[in-house]
């Protein structure tokens, strides 16, 4: 299927991604895992104890789920967007384009980088967590799969940013308005039955939400809607966003600066 | 007490560092608004109903005068760093240099913009707060006074981080991995006399802590520690960086690179 060339440049621009999230890992890494310990002091310790527990599980084994989530489609994001912005500034991106590789090839070098460096993050996370929370993952290879799903869907949309993005300011302007808005209002700190029914409503809209519901689901086996149903939304979400990336790099649309 | 020619250079310095503000302002004030819109639609409002009343005051009234103190103190603080290492990055610092004028214009002209753009993000956040929490502003006075201190506390601190930076990770350091931990645990989103007793003992060593619990007792008349001792810390804190900053300025360390 994939050419020896291809492997080879395949494996060039993931190994590159991957040296840059480990060089810089006071900047890729680090942040998520403090973050995430003040969280789970604040919310799931201190303010937790006063909540007693809902549906079952303590506040702080509630979060614990929303929390890695929201780490890791934060930085599966940041890192493809930045990373290709970066590339496109620096005129990078013109080594790879002479290069004779598909465009599917370069694409997934970027989702590969994502990808590692949410699952990463992952891991960093669901280790603090693991301190501060009963956790006892219910099903495995679906938390994996859910991880995996989320990383590669936020890491093409990094890249759809990461194309459409003319200076700096622009790669940040999504995960700002948009992205950490919809993880708020994803359902990591509340039930969706705690809101009006209204709100509920609303966040059902919401695509965030439903990945967070699959991943508590996975770790402390407690979904509020359909699983199958989830599951097909992100795998079509998968599929729209690659096709608009692909699209746009066959056109050149953003491609360079 | 001033010539003519200072005020020129300090109106200048000043003009230029709010026209950097306004002229940006999706950066430099909408991200504080939306954090806050979202801080207290989750935790004032959906959470808060769960915990019932905190010392008297329903939770959105509780974690309001925080939230206002935490965009003040990120604002003033990134505004002077970032504008400081910008200048010197640039070079723009160099013009200043060779102008007849003081260490002391130059550094109150930085710190004058990151004192305003505080003072936008504060009025900003506190009418979000109204909007969530009812929010009847005790001592307003006192409320005033807090803002100009803790603006210009940080606001030194930051021109402090830019004249030690050397790259633009160097000011993003200090934010993330001291002054966010510092104002989560500063008593924003729960009162210190519900924490174990040693952390209790703990917090009070937090600079950040006496702000809030003074912006706190000026909004709605609470307060867990002496206010006096509060005023009279932060007054030394600013003496203190004030004279650390000029010294440094005074002898070139960090201004030009």
């Amino acid at each position: 299927m994939l050419g020896k060339v291809a492997v080879v440049a395949l494996k060039t621009i993931i190994s590159r991604e991957v040296v840059r999230v480990l060089r810089l890992w006071s900047q890729t890494l680090l942040p998520s895992v403090i973050t995430s310990i003040l969280y789970f002091v604040i919310f799931g310790h201190v303010l937790g104890s006063r909540f007693g527990s809902s549906n079952g599980f303590s506040y702080s084994q509630y979060i614990a789920p929303g929390l890695i989530m929201m780490a890791v489609i934060n930085m599966a994001y940041a890192n493809v967007s930045s990373s290709y912005f970066t590339s496109k500034f620096q005129r990078v991106i013109d080594e790879l384009l002479v290069a004779p590789i598909s465009v599917h090839v370069i694409l997934w070098g970027y989702i590969g980088g994502g990808l590692i460096r949410g699952f990463m993050v992952g891991i960093l996370v669901t280790a603090v967590a693991a301190v501060f929370a009963n956790i006892a993952v219910v099903h495995i290879a679906f938390m994996i799969l859910v991880l995996f799903l989320s990383s590669i869907l936020f890491a093409l949309a990094g890249f759809i940013n990461g194309l459409c993005a003319k200076k700096f300011d622009d790669i940040m302007f999504v995960p700002t308005f948009v992205l950490t808005p919809l993880t708020y209002l994803g359902g990591v700190f509340y039930t969706l039955n705690s809101l009006p029914s209204v709100w509920s409503k609303i966040s059902l809209l919401n695509p965030i939400f439903y990945l967070v519901n699959a991943f508590r689901f996975a770790m402390i086996g407690y979904s509020e809607v359909s699983l199958t149903a989830t599951l097909v939304v992100i795998s079509g979400f998968i599929i729209s966003l690659y096709s608009i990336a692909a699209y746009m790099f066959h056109k050149r649309i953003g491609v360079r600066l | 007490m001033l010539n003519k020619s200072a005020l020129v250079a300090l109106q200048t310095m000043v003009n230029k560092e709010v026209t950097r503000i306004f002229q940006s302002w999706s950066q430099t004030l909408l991200p504080s608004v939306i954090t806050s819109i979202l801080y207290f639609s989750i935790f004032g409002h959906v959470l808060g109903r769960r915990f019932g009343l905190m010392n008297g005051f329903s939770y959105a009234q509780y974690i309001a005068p925080g939230l206002i103190m935490m965009a003040v103190i990120n604002s003033a603080y990134s505004h002077v760093s970032g504008s400081y290492f910008v200048s010197k990055f640039q070079r723009v610092v160099d013009e200043l240099l060779i102008a007849p004028i003081s260490g002391h214009v130059i550094l109150w002209g930085y710190l004058l913009g990151g004192l305003i753009h505080s003072l936008l993000v504060g009025i900003l956040v506190t009418i979000v707060a109204t909007v969530f929490a009812q929010v009847a502003i005790a001592h307003l006075l006192l409320m005033i006074l807090v803002f100009v201190l803790s603006g210009t506390l940080f606001a030194l601190a930051g021109f402090i981080n830019g004249l030690l930076a050397k790259k633009f990770d160097d000011i993003m350091f200090i934010p993330t991995f001291i002054l966010t931990p510092l104002v989560y645990l500063g008593g924003v989103f729960y009162a210190v006399s519900l924490l174990p007793n040693t952390w209790y003992h703990v917090s009070l060593f937090n600079p950040v802590f006496y702000l809030i619990n003074a912006f706190r007792f000026a909004m709605i008349d609470y307060s867990e520690v002496n206010l006096i001792v509060t005023l009279g810390v932060i007054v030394g804190f600013i003496a203190c960086l004030y004279s650390v900053a000029i010294y440094m300025f005074h002898k070139r360390i960090g201004v030009r690179f």
